[in-house]
Order: C-alpha cells, then structure tokens, then sequence
C-alpha cells in the first residue's frame, strides 16, 4: 500500500490528482519521496549535482506518469527512472568524479570519533564496492536492502522477473561481501 | 549479539548515501519540478499555435469541405479512388502537395455549384455586371 502523506492523501490519489492537473499533487509527491530517491542515487554514485538528478528523476517520472501501472510503488518506480537517468549523466561525463567522503560525512560534534572515523571507512569502502556490481545488480540491491522493496516490485520496474531479480541479489550479496572482505 | 555479513551488509546499504541525501532540499527540489512541469505544459500547447501548423490545419479544413462537396456526386457517379484516399493522406502531405491536392479540386467542383454561394455576396451593381459578362 502506498503511503499517505500528513494530509492523509495516498501516492495513487496523488497521481490520480496529478493527471487532472493538480501542481499541489505533484509536488507532494516530490516531498514525500526526495529523501529516499536522493539516497538511492547517491548510493548508486550520483556525483556533486545529485540535487540535480534528483530533480531530474522527478521531472522525467511526472512525464511519463501515463506509464506507471502500479505494478510497484511509486517510489521504487522513481527509483528505476532515476538509475536510468543516473546513467545518461555519467555517459555525458568523460570520467565521474568521486566525491571524498570527508566532504560529507560525519558532523564535528561527533560524540565518538573513533566510531565515526570507522563507520566513515566502511561506508567508503561499501561504496567502493557497490561501484564494482553490474547496474542491474546495484539497482536490485539497493532497492531491496535499502528500500526493503519486494523481488516482485523490482522485477515490475526493472523489466525482468522476480527470480532473476533475486539472482541478481544474492551475486550482489557475494560480490560485496569479496570486496569488503577480500 | 553481533549481525551476521549479511545484515551487517544491509545495514551499511542503509546508512549509504544518508547524509548527502539530508542536504537535498525536497521543498525546493518540488518547487523546481513543478516549475518545469508548468513550462513543458506550456510550450506544448503553444507548439499548436505555429504558424506552419495553423497553415495545415486550415488547408485540412479547406480539403475536407471541399471533399464534403464532392460527396453528394460521388453517389451518382463511381467513386474515384482519389476521393477515397483524400481524408487518409491529409496529415502526410507537405505544403506543396496540398497546394497540388487543391488546385485539382478547384477543377473537379463544377462552377454551377459554387455560383450560388458567391450570389448572397455580390451587390446590386457586382449582379449587374456579372450578368453582363455572361451575356457576353
């Protein structure tokens, strides 16, 4: 099921609302789902204009509303748009710049410091390794161990079929796991 | 107790990507989508008011009267096959050809039936001379 924002209103009778024209519609949806979007593209490897691919994402997904069959949620629906659009922005790129985690992570006011340099580090490593899995097989992971979003679900936005979304899962899983601990 | 690879594995898949995410703005991403959305929707219904397009619209609509006219005759004598094609191919010709399609209308209509049309129009003295004229 959908969720319901605070106003109470579904992700269907949002969309339903937003093929009659109603802007309010469509920009509550963006609230409501820029936050996961925004995670699920920088952990594909959205580089600095990720504000920008997001907004992107959203824009292309309003056009092609007509399309969303509600064979998924909405957002895991974005989601397989924005990877698409994730891949024309690195395709137009000459090489992809890695953005230091250091500029990101960790506030100052870090009650551990130890703890946060080390979760740092696994993080930049987790990334290092997503970087290494096939698209189909980062989008499957990420979906699913990200978003909890169902092999089924993912099938229906990425055009293949629950088990081989689950396949392509369970390789990512080893992948990872070679990566992380050689 | 300690997480197995496996959830250790999704956990890190949920901490990435966290805290670029939190300094996206989704207000403002929501502002700029709409705006975009509002100027896509504009610049298509404005798409139908070029002035090539409005030109084959009314060529269209000229073709189709015209071919509307030919109707009523087309019961009396065999139905051409130009008559037939005429509202099919209306969308694929280029300003040249319809210029073509209707010049070899304006042949096909008989002068008799366009006659009364232009009557209502003329004036007292346009009647006169039109008379005239074809008295010779």
């Amino acid at each position: 099921m959908a969720p319901a924002g605070p106003e109470g209103r579904t992700d269907a009778e949002l969309i339903a609302a937003w093929r009659v024209g109603d802007e309010g519609a469509a920009a509550d949806l963006v609230r409501r789902h820029t936050a996961a979007v925004a995670r699920f593209l920088a952990a594909a490897g959205a580089g600095d204009d990720l504000d920008d691919l997001v907004q992107e994402t959203f824009f292309r997904a309003f056009r092609r509303i007509k399309s969303f069959r509600g064979d998924a949620t909405f957002r895991t629906w974005v989601m397989a748009i924005g990877s698409n659009a994730l891949k024309d922005v690195q395709r137009t790129r000459k090489r992809r710049v890695v953005v230091s985690i250091d500029d990101h992570e960790i506030p100052d006011d870090a009650a551990d410091p130890h703890g946060e340099a080390v979760g740092r580090e696994l993080e930049r490593r987790m990334r290092a390794a997503v970087e290494t899995l096939t698209r189909l097989q980062r989008d499957v992971f990420l979906m699913r161990a990200q978003q909890g979003a169902s092999y089924e679900e993912i099938a229906a936005v990425l055009g293949t079929t629950p088990g081989a979304a689950r396949v392509h899962y369970h390789h990512a899983v080893k992948r990872l796991k070679e990566v992380l601990d050689p | 107790m300690m997480p197995d690879a496996d959830e250790r594995l999704e956990m890190l898949a949920r901490r990435l990507g966290e805290d670029r995410a939190r300094d996206v703005d989704a207000e403002r991403v929501a502002r700029q989508v709409v705006a975009r959305l509002r100027r896509e929707g504009r610049t298509a219904a404005l798409a139908w008011l070029r002035p090539a397009r409005v030109m084959q619209v009314a060529a269209a609509v000229i073709i189709l009267v015209g071919a509307a006219m030919l109707i009523p005759r087309a019961g009396r004598e065999p139905l051409t096959p130009v008559a037939s094609l005429v509202p099919v191919t209306l969308e694929t010709l280029g300003d040249a050809e319809l210029s073509e399609v209707l010049d070899s209308l304006a042949f096909e209509v008989p002068v008799s039936e366009l006659v009364p049309i232009g009557l209502f129009s003329l004036s007292e003295q346009e009647l006169s001379e039109l008379l005239s004229d074809m008295e010779g």
